[in-house]
């Protein structure tokens, strides 16, 4: 009986701790598991196109919503705002193209969305003293920084595009929704402004949807609508300006923001050892050339967060913060040549971080 | 409880924790690798490890158009393309998980994906 016992006490023993075990088994894939699936039902859906000349990235992270058409009807609207605002012929003859062809001789009438965005392009140029330039476009032709025939200018190419380009010589009429460029020979160009608008009008068409948390990214142009799916803000890396795309060296914090970019790593070519970027002063008509490598917008609408990094960009470091700090709803992040971080009154260890020593927040 | 179960308790235990952590702790290079899509497509994925030997996946296009992609070690880079601004030459050589080469103009796009868990959502540039 005792011998019994005893056996039957040694037998239960390990399997009391076998059960434990399991138990423990149990308790930590439960742990890991739940993790894995909430990250399974939140995995978020993209879609990418190539448009606009750029890479156009869609992503909802969304577990309720399932409804992809929404993808459709962004993608058709980024091409519809294309259509009308391109510079390139190809693919007929946009709204823009037309109001060039028309410099010097009349007024064209203009759909909405062209007459909005050049009415802020024209606001911008104005706010920054004429270093964004919705005219810009003879000298963006001359260069050609991002085609197969991008060369150095001659100095009297650039003297003679420089009086062609003037914002003020773009003449807008609010009541016939229409504009004429007084000269011929004058080019708008909303390079740097369409894709700004290409992303508040995706942001309402997701919103419409009933989309609660995605980002859009117009080729790098980033707005992001609410917060993660957890509450927790997006992050978002930050461009180093000297290493491959996707090599950051801060973090953004975004809740409902957009941030927009503009450095002199985007878009540029070589000639006799010297780097041409695309951001050309529209007073000089050559690359600007200031202590800058990029600049960053954060608010509220891409639109203008887009026009501010470049005309902010233009301005440079001193004027460029002082432009900023007189609009209370953007914010900038200067990265100067010498590795050196400049940042507006808005930016603070809440909503951006520097993840590479070698940067310095001054 | 004999020595033994003490033991076997501690080993089993050290197991499970083992079993479940490796995946959060054990972040190896061999799990990354690039993929390269095309147009919108997935036009090939390869492993980018120390161990790998070099090779070359020329992406061949309409019209004569081509991205010539080399992955060595581990490290993938665009050696050669069609398109007019080289802006995926320049790019150079990439290798941590989140780097990408775009080529626009051949709709090209060359990106490393990583096991670990990416920091941030997006890159803004």
């Amino acid at each position: 009986m005792n011998f019994q016992k005893l056996k039957l006490t040694k037998a239960v023993k390990p399997v009391n701790f076998i059960i434990f075990i399991f138990a423990f088994y149990v308790f930590i894939s439960f742990v890991f598991l739940t993790g894995c699936t909430s990250k399974d039902n939140s995995e978020p859906v993209s879609r990418s196109a190539f448009m606009m000349g750029t890479l156009v990235k869609l992503t909802i992270h969304d577990p309720h919503f399932k409804d992809e058409t929404v993808f459709d009807r962004a993608f058709a609207r980024i091409a519809e705002i294309e259509s009308k605002m391109t510079i390139n012929a190809e693919g007929g003859e946009s709204e823009i193209v037309r109001l060039n062809n028309f410099a010097g001789k009349d007024f064209l009438r203009l759909s909405s969305d062209t007459f909005y965005v050049l009415k802020k392009a024209v606001h911008y140029s104005e706010i920054s003293g004429g270093k964004f330039d919705v005219t810009i476009g003879p000298l963006v032709k001359l260069w050609n920084i991002g085609t197969e025939e991008a060369a150095v200018p001659t100095e009297q190419q650039i003297a003679e595009r420089l009086p062609l380009v003037n914002y003020q010589n773009l003449i807008l009429d609010e009541q016939n929704s229409s504009a004429i460029l007084a000269k011929a020979g004058m080019l708008v160009d909303l390079g740097a402004i369409a894709k700004g608008y290409a992303a508040d009008e995706l942001a309402k068409i997701f919103r419409e949807a009933g989309v609660k948390h995605a980002i859009i990214n117009l080729g790098g142009n980033i707005l992001t609508i609410n917060q993660k799916p957890d509450g927790s803000t997006w992050k978002l890396g930050l461009q180093d300006p000297l290493e491959p795309r996707g090599d950051y060296m801060g973090i953004v914090m975004l809740k409902d923001q957009t941030l927009v970019s503009s450095g002199t790593y985007e878009r540029y070519f070589e000639a006799d050892g010297k780097r041409y970027h695309h951001l050309i002063n529209p007073q000089t008509g050559y690359p600007e050339n200031n202590s800058l490598m990029s600049v960053s917008i954060i608010g509220k609408h891409s639109i203008d967060a887009d026009a501010l990094s470049t005309a902010v960009f233009l301005l440079g470091l001193e004027k460029g913060l002082q432009l900023i700090e007189s609009l209370p709803d953007y914010e900038a992040i200067f990265i100067t040549t010498d590795k050196k971080v400049y940042v507006s009154s808005g930016i603070n260890a809440e909503n951006f971080q520097i993840t590479k020593e070698e940067y310095q927040l001054q | 409880m004999k020595k033994g179960d003490i033991f076997l308790i501690i080993l089993l235990l050290i197991a499970a924790v083992l079993w479940f952590g490796k995946d959060v702790f054990w972040v190896d290079s061999a799990h990354k690798q690039a993929v390269i899509i095309v147009d919108g497509q997935v036009y090939a994925t390869l492993p980018l490890s120390s161990s790998k030997e070099r090779s070359e996946i020329p992406v061949k296009l309409p019209g004569n158009n081509y991205v010539h992609i080399i992955s060595e070690k581990d490290q993938i880079w665009v050696e050669n393309s069609s398109c007019p601004d080289k802006v995926c030459v320049k790019t150079g050589k990439i290798a941590k998980a989140g780097q990408s080469v775009v080529c626009l103009p051949n709709k090209t796009i060359v990106y490393i994906e990583g096991s670990e868990k990416q920091e941030v959502d997006d890159i803004s540039f």
